[in-house]
């Protein structure tokens, strides 16, 4: 069976010396949704980039659907399909203009452009603006009509870099239940800032960080890995000096990692007995990125 | 069907441009209140409506060309044609195709114009409308070049404002070259619009006013032409 994404030691230089992707393999072999999550200039769109075949790769071998992203990226771009990463729709076309003539302009005839379009701006809840021009559509709606042309292509992969930023809950709840239905079928190739979706939504979960892959399994796989079970957070300036505990800081403010019960009981005791607020927490998938990103928590 | 595809692709691009059918008219006012200016101070009110007409086949060749390819890059919906069997040649065609639909109501008003003041016969108009297709061509290899050397896509708007200054209003383009000094007539055919004005009055049988042999402009564009379209094929503006 061909592999939809065979990547090994892919290296990506930009001019200038700027090393975006170091050292990079993988392998998918199998349809359904891959979630690839990393801080900002990690290389996710880089990644993205060069499998959509937008840019080339410095080092190492690339293939997309059986074919060399260098020598047979033509044969590549017939399967694929992508919605780049804060793109802007044609904002005087109206949504069904935007998807139909987007599919025509891949080659699909009259028919079924109209078929697919339909279905759609349908799927993603944009058949009711279907006649009013992108300008006077909402960021979010506006990102749902890129969504919907890509969506609407038959193709094998969809890359789809940060799809859902901009989007209220729902319109993203929305998109979520597209992208189960469509990945039955093929592969879809996320990249997301937001754990959560990744968690979800992946088959497969891809953690990138400096342009070097830090984890890689099925979410669940993922989250066995994290040895900890708890997370305690306090305030940012919380003063923790007197408690003999390593922890880090995250957006949250100062967070305790803790294996056990026991420990965790321990913990609260010293935190309640010094008057600190606190809240408990289960860890995620979310504990296990940032714990690899900041190199702690190794199992 | 790559027909299908550069029909599809071309229609994608015109129809924000036929959504607003009367826009060309704010691009139209200056050439044609130098046109009213010539005709009435010269008496060369012709060749200043033909200088015009390059001027639109030219700008809807390169400068629209470029504006349009620069912004789908800096909106990043060039990624999503990228990504796609639309081929780079294919996209470019439909790019200078949407550009030519939309210059075809201007084009007509100032050929109106031209055989309402003037005894142009229709031979001169066919021999005319190639060298307007001359221009238009010449124009969109110089689109593909001026976009392929600009890496930002923002700075393609400004650069192709500047060049529109230096390659159509500052010289000799819609106004008679024959007014200026012998020197400045001879550095004037360096630039490709002006080479093309003057082979177009030729073919048309209107004299250019000046002392330069026709075939000086025609050797000009055909190495303009020839080194843009080399220069455009040998761009791979769809990948970085």
């Amino acid at each position: 069976m061909t592999n939809y994404i065979f990547v090994d030691g892919l290296v990506k230089v930009y001019s200038g010396g700027v090393v975006a992707l170091d050292d990079v393999s993988f392998s998918i072999d199998s349809g359904g949704i891959v979630g690839l999550v990393g801080p900002n200039g990690a290389g996710k769109t880089t990644l993205v980039k060069i499998l959509a075949t937008l840019i080339k790769p410095t080092r190492g071998r690339v293939e997309v659907l059986g074919f060399d992203v260098n020598s047979g990226y033509e044969n590549v771009r017939k399967r694929i399909s992508l919605v780049p990463q804060d793109a802007c729709p044609e904002l005087y076309l109206t949504p069904y203009e935007h998807v139909y003539w987007y599919l025509r302009s891949r080659g699909l005839p009259k028919g079924d452009a109209v078929r697919l379009a339909g279905e759609s701006l349908e799927k993603v809840g944009l058949w009711d603006v279907r006649d009013r021009v992108c300008a006077k559509l909402s960021g979010g709606m506006r990102q749902r009509v890129l969504i919907a042309s890509a969506l609407a292509v038959p193709a094998d992969i969809y890359f789809l870099d940060e799809p859902t930023v901009g989007l209220d809950p729902l319109a993203r709840r929305g998109v979520w239940s597209v992208l189960r239905e469509v990945s039955k079928n093929s592969l879809i190739f996320l990249t997301t800032h937001y754990m959560e979706e990744a968690e979800v939504l992946s088959d497969l979960l891809i953690m990138i960080n400096r342009g070097r892959i830090i984890e890689m399994g099925n979410p669940l796989e993922l989250l066995r890995k994290v040895k900890y079970r708890y997370k305690v957070v306090l305030e940012k300036f919380a003063d923790i000096s007197q408690i003999d505990v390593s922890f880090i800081e995250t957006d949250e403010g100062k967070t305790i990692y803790v294996e056990s019960d026991a420990e965790l009981s321990k913990l609260l005791g010293f935190l309640v007995d010094r008057g600190l607020s606190f809240t408990v927490k289960s860890t995620s998938l979310e504990d296990l990125f940032i714990m690899r990103v900041k190199g702690c928590g190794d199992k | 069907m790559a027909i299908n595809r550069v029909i599809g692709a071309t229609v994608f691009m015109t129809r924000s441009y036929l959504k607003e059918p009367l826009a060309f008219v704010s691009d139209l006012i200056i050439p044609l209140i130098m046109f009213m200016i010539v005709h009435i101070g010269t008496g060369r009110g012709v060749e200043s409506l033909i200088g015009i007409l390059i001027v639109i086949a030219w700008s809807s060749g390169s400068f629209a060309l470029a504006r349009k390819l620069g912004s789908y890059k800096a909106w990043r919906l060039m990624d999503m044609f990228i990504a796609s069997p639309l081929k780079p040649i294919e996209f470019a065609i439909a790019a200078a195709l949407a550009h030519l639909i939309i210059i075809v109501l201007p084009a007509t008003i100032v050929t109106v114009i031209m055989i309402l003041i003037s005894s142009i016969n229709p031979a001169s108009l066919i021999l005319l409308i190639a060298s307007i297709i001359v221009a238009w061509i010449t124009g969109i290899t110089f689109g593909l070049y001026v976009y392929s050397k600009l890496a930002d896509p923002f700075k393609i708007s400004s650069t192709a404002n500047l060049l529109n200054l230096l390659l159509i209003i500052l010289p000799p383009v819609i106004y008679p070259i024959s007014i200026l000094p012998p020197s400045i007539q001879l550095i004037s055919i360096l630039l490709p619009t002006v080479s093309l004005k003057l082979v177009a009055l030729h073919l048309v049988g209107i004299s250019t006013g000046i002392g330069i042999p026709i075939f000086i402009p025609t050797i000009i564009v055909i190495v303009y032409a020839t080194f843009f379209t080399i220069s455009a094929i040998k761009q791979r503006i769809f990948v970085e």
